[in-house]
């Protein structure tokens, strides 16, 4: 009895921390969002939404329509590198696992943990023959679409995708794929056949983690873009796109807008895929 | 053939199949595996192995294989020691560096105790539990670009949510505005790995503690922390690692500044590409500072991998540990 009594209390004063602490972290959403209504950010400023009279979408369609910042355009090329490059990615990733899990082959677990090695060290390092290695591509600093070359490839070397779905792969039973041999299946028929319907779940989370991953990214797409950035803003992907908007004249509002239209489309992702998500971030700490 | 007995061509039959076989094998491993590895190689080891090697030269962006000069740990001894030659080896080195350490130092306690606590809190079963692990984490999926172009605003002096930290032209409040945006953005990540932690811990145990009197709070630090330490080991490892490669809010809240205050050892690396004033053979000197920055992050990640193992003992008498616990099931 007097555990069940602490239970209820426990459960009591931990939503009550819990609706308190969330405030804070919702505040500063609702506070842009209003914000992005307002004319700019003087009128009404000490309320979360403007008042009904002075609410306006003049910022969204300044951004939309008016043709300073294609932020439309931005959203589309986003989708469009993020996309290519984790279906690239999804498909190389998704056979290599394969490879790791079900095809003996010498140095198998010692390339593996090299792959997992190369965690450990940070981005920069690589950053500046990478972006030499994309300079004579002739990728890097294009002033037309072949930069989005240089937003598509460099992931496909990446880890966690790999490690995610290996780590699916362990858990399919050894005997399944030996018995398919035994009927005579190749390991083309046997990956598309079985492993991959199997695997589906595991593919799914990595392929949400690869598209985030890719639509996120700032700093690379930043250094890549500079020609572009220059000549042709159009062909700026949403991150770098948005750090252009955040400079222009004090108290307009627009940039919130945009950052309001930037924040949808992973909103809507992150809505219908939340459990793979939280589960995929969740195995990473397990293991 | 005639000459053979039976037995043996059977042998021979038996080895000329094991090789088809093994053939076979590695010609499906580089058909499966080839791909990745051959992009692994051109993305990672190839640029891994060529900036080690480009920062014993002299060299500028943009210069071919001819125009680069060897000139040994030179590059190296410039960044360490400061030379009238080129100070800004060692002065962008040492400030960017001690600012991201400070950086790390400021956000990588809070990015461990604050996930710890809200992860606490859903373990004890609140209601709505999901929604609420849902939106702490939410912040995480958003991009840096868009978390930055709203603080800037949430943080604006004279109009903003908050406007009593002139982050552009106060140092202690520049620092304050990137932990804030840091810990908003990215403790939703941590909390999760934890709270997934969390849910493993045998409830039983919990249950012998009650029985022997001992009370909330005690278990926390009794029972619960012990059980999920390997979850905090790998959030500080990652964590840590996160930290030291900060880049997107001081470049897009701060700029660097006030006074080049929060300016971020990224940062210092991309000046030396994007920005003139740098001066000539600039590329190398950016390629050593970025060998000698790895190497600090990997030396520590590898000493927190010593340090956990002294807590949980030595690797033998952990598979002893593990040995009896399977003979017990």
């Amino acid at each position: 009895m007097a555990t069940k009594r602490s239970i209820l209390i426990g459960r009591i004063v931990s939503t009550v921390c819990l609706t308190l602490l969330a405030l804070v972290w919702v505040i500063p959403i609702i506070w842009a969002l209003g914000a992005s209504f307002k004319p700019d950010l003087y009128t009404d400023a000490d309320r979360l939404f403007p008042l009904p009279e002075n609410f306006t979408w003049a910022n969204y369609s300044y951004l939309l329509f008016n043709g300073d910042y294609p932020v439309l355009r931005w959203i589309l090329n986003s989708f469009i590198v993020a996309s290519i490059s984790t279906v690239l990615y999804l498909i190389v990733v998704s056979f290599a696992a394969y490879a790791l899990v079900f095809v003996d082959f010498r140095f198998k677990n010692l390339i593996f943990n090299l792959v997992l090695a190369s965690m450990m060290v940070p981005g920069i390092v690589t950053f500046i023959p990478m972006y030499n290695l994309m300079d004579s591509f002739g990728w890097a600093g294009a002033a037309d679409w072949t930069y989005f070359l240089s937003l598509i490839f460099p992931g496909l070397g990446g880890v966690f995708g790999l490690f995610l779905i290996r780590s699916f792969f362990l858990n399919i039973p050894k005997e399944l794929v030996e018995s398919c041999k035994v009927d005579g299946c190749n390991n083309f028929q046997i990956f598309f056949r079985v492993i991959l319907p199997i695997g589906k779940s595991a593919i799914f989370v990595a392929a949400i983690f690869a598209f985030l991953g890719n639509w996120n990214d700032f700093m690379w797409p930043q250094q890549m873009s500079i020609g572009v950035q220059m000549f042709s803003p159009e062909l700026l992907t949403l991150p770098v796109g948005l750090a252009k908007l955040s400079g222009s004249k004090t108290g307009d509002v627009a940039p919130l807008a945009g950052a309001v239209l930037s924040a949808i489309p992973v909103m809507l992702v992150y809505i219908f895929s939340q459990k793979y998500i939280i589960d995929g971030v969740s195995r990473s700490g397990i293991k | 053939m005639r000459d053979l007995s039976f037995e043996q061509r059977i042998e021979a039959q038996k080895r000329s199949s094991k090789m088809r076989s093994v053939a076979s094998r590695y010609s499906t491993a580089l058909l499966f595996f080839g791909p990745y590895l051959f992009f692994f190689s051109l993305f990672f080891l190839y640029p891994l192995i060529r900036g080690f090697v480009d920062s014993f030269f002299f060299w500028n962006f943009g210069d071919s294989i001819s125009d680069m000069r060897f000139v040994g740990w030179q590059n190296y001894q410039n960044i360490l020691f400061s030379n009238p030659d080129f100070p800004l080896a060692h002065e962008w080195f040492t400030t960017g560096l001690g600012h991201t350490v400070l950086f790390v130092i400021l956000t990588v306690p809070f990015l461990i105790v604050i996930p710890l606590i809200i992860a606490l809190l859903l373990n004890k079963k609140p209601w709505g539990e999901g929604f609420f692990r849902a939106l702490f984490f939410l912040p995480n999926v958003l991009s840096v670009a868009t978390v930055c172009l709203i603080f800037k605003y949430v943080f604006n002096t004279s109009m903003g949510l908050v406007r009593t930290l002139p982050y552009q032209s106060e140092e202690t409040a520049a620092w304050t505005v990137l932990v804030i945006t840091t810990l908003w953005w990215t403790v939703g990540n941590n909390m999760v790995i934890l709270n997934a932690g969390l849910k493993q811990v045998d409830k039983s145990l919990y249950e012998a503690a009650t029985i022997d009197g001992c009370g909330q709070f005690k278990q926390v630090f009794y029972i619960t922390l012990p059980q999920i330490g390997n979850q905090i080991l790998i959030c500080t490892i990652t964590t840590v690692i996160a930290s030291f490669n900060v880049y997107g809010q001081s470049a897009l809240i701060t700029n660097g500044g006030p006074f080049e205050s929060t300016m971020m050892f990224i940062q210092r690396v991309l000046q030396f590409k994007n920005n003139p004033s740098a001066g000539t053979g600039g590329a190398g000197v950016a390629n050593a500072m970025c060998i000698l920055f790895s190497l600090i992050i990997i030396a520590i990640s590898i000493i927190q991998l010593i340090i956990s193992r002294d807590r949980s003992g030595s690797p033998r008498k952990r598979r002893i540990i593990k040995k009896k616990s399977k003979e017990a099931i």
